[in-house]
């Protein structure tokens, strides 16, 4: 399936493109803002939602495999909701939830799966993100500098290794200790 | 899988195979599952790495923007360390977050590396001119130092408050001048995972947590996963790493 035209808004979202994140701001925020005020949230829970809708985004953006096969506000409007109704259940606030699950509210199929491959690729960056924070001090250093971009050479200097060939050999081993938790937790 | 294929993989995705060995590689993943698989294990987690690396960076755009579009609290109401980081161009927010900065960036007195650190930020859970008397005790007890009474006082107040941020990381640094190290550090950890605003801050404190423990390899893994955006950190962060490589 082709990318979604508001895919641009995805690629704003990985390159920081102000511009465009300002026109997804003036398009798809005061839907939120209605939304949540309407459903006993206030203005500053809508803008935590929102943020925080459009970091996951963001995360889902550098996958190669990522595609938006829907309008993004409406993808963003469903990850808000669900947001704010598991905010509520933690909090007890059963009348608000019973409320708002009461809403005809049947998105269409193309933001359904769109909102369950989102559901599924979080599932998978909290799978990473435990994995990682069982390595070793040193390897997850390692592994967060290569990943922001630093060579082998300055990831060496800064770690205070040899140079290269030792970067790579300790990455490897890093890795193949990584895939041993992975797979411990499929 | 052998580690051989490992290393397959790690070439193929850094793009060292000649162009034999990569179509060799692409037939190769046409038929092997396993290999597809931890192609696409690797990747995923290549993807992840870089993307962390700059979600400070694309915070902190979101943060202004935020500003534009959702107002936040300016009266009457308490205001949290998020917004007051978060919405720090704010005018209502700015009193305080230059009472909260003057004193958090104040030069730092001599003594062990941990004391040289230590001057926490003053908490104000409250707006001027409103007296509430459980955020007033609380910021009585916590900027006087007396830190065994503000974690009693804390702990209910967070229980009414738990997305309160600015009274969890006061809780978290009482905690760690109270010496309570687990519970401080799971604190930290907690609001460094929920990737606000706070985050930063939390990472900054879990390396302090690190050091004052005498762990500084610990402490300058928590300084890496601080923001080069973050300017207002990076001081004290430049500082501190200097300090830890001197030692």
């Amino acid at each position: 399936m082709a990318q979604h035209q508001d895919y641009k808004y995805i690629v704003a979202l990985r390159d920081h493109d102000n511009k465009l994140l300002n026109e997804l701001y003036r398009k798809s925020s005061p839907g939120i803002l209605r939304w949540v005020k309407a459903n006993s949230g206030t203005e500053a829970d809508a803008g935590d939602l929102f943020q925080e809708a459009l970091v996951s985004l963001y995360h889902s953006a550098h996958r190669e495999d990522f595609k938006l096969t829907c309008p993004i506000d409406a993808l963003i409007f469903t990850i808000c909701r669900n947001k704010w109704l598991s905010n509520l259940r933690r909090k007890n606030r059963d009348e608000e939830v019973r409320k708002i699950e009461q809403e005809r509210y049947t998105p269409e199929s193309t933001v359904e799966s769109a909102y369950e491959r989102y559901e599924q690729e979080t599932l998978e960056r909290e799978r990473l993100d435990r994995t990682l924070a069982q390595l070793s001090e040193k390897c997850q250093k390692l592994l967060r500098l290569l990943g922001r971009g630093v060579s082998s050479s300055e990831a060496a200097e800064r770690l205070g290794m040899n140079g290269p060939d030792t970067v790579y050999r300790r990455k490897n081993a890093c890795l193949k200790r990584w895939r041993e938790l992975l797979s411990g937790l499929k | 899988m052998t580690s051989e294929d490992y290393t397959t993989v790690e070439k193929f995705i850094a793009g060292e195979l000649s162009m034999t060995e990569a179509a060799s590689f692409r037939l190769r993943l046409a038929r092997d599952r396993e290999l597809a698989a931890a192609l696409a294990d690797r990747r995923q987690l290549n993807a992840h790495l870089r993307a962390t690396a700059r979600e400070g960076e694309l915070r902190e755009t979101l943060d202004g923007l935020n500003g534009s579009y959702f107002s936040r609290p300016t009266s009457n109401q308490i205001i949290t360390l998020r917004s007051s980081l978060a919405w720090g161009g704010l005018v209502a927010a700015s009193l305080l977050l230059f009472f909260f900065m003057a004193d958090f960036f104040a030069p730092p007195s001599p003594g062990n590396v941990y004391a040289q650190f230590a001057d926490h930020p003053d908490l104000f859970l409250t707006v001027r001119g409103e007296e509430a008397a459980q955020p007033v005790a609380i910021e009585a007890a916590y900027n006087d130092k007396d830190y065994a009474r503000a974690i009693e006082l804390l702990r209910p107040y967070i229980a009414e408050h738990p997305k309160d941020d600015q009274a969890r990381l006061a809780l978290g640094i009482s905690l760690l001048e109270e010496e309570q190290y687990a519970e401080a550090t799971e604190i930290f950890r907690n609001l460094a995972g929920s990737h606000s605003s706070t985050t930063p801050y939390a990472n900054w404190y879990l390396a302090l947590t690190a050091v004052k423990q005498g762990q500084d390899g610990r402490a300058v893994n928590f300084l890496d996963l601080i923001p080069a955006s973050d300017s207002f950190l990076q001081v004290r962060v430049s500082d501190l790493r200097e300090k830890l490589e001197a030692e």
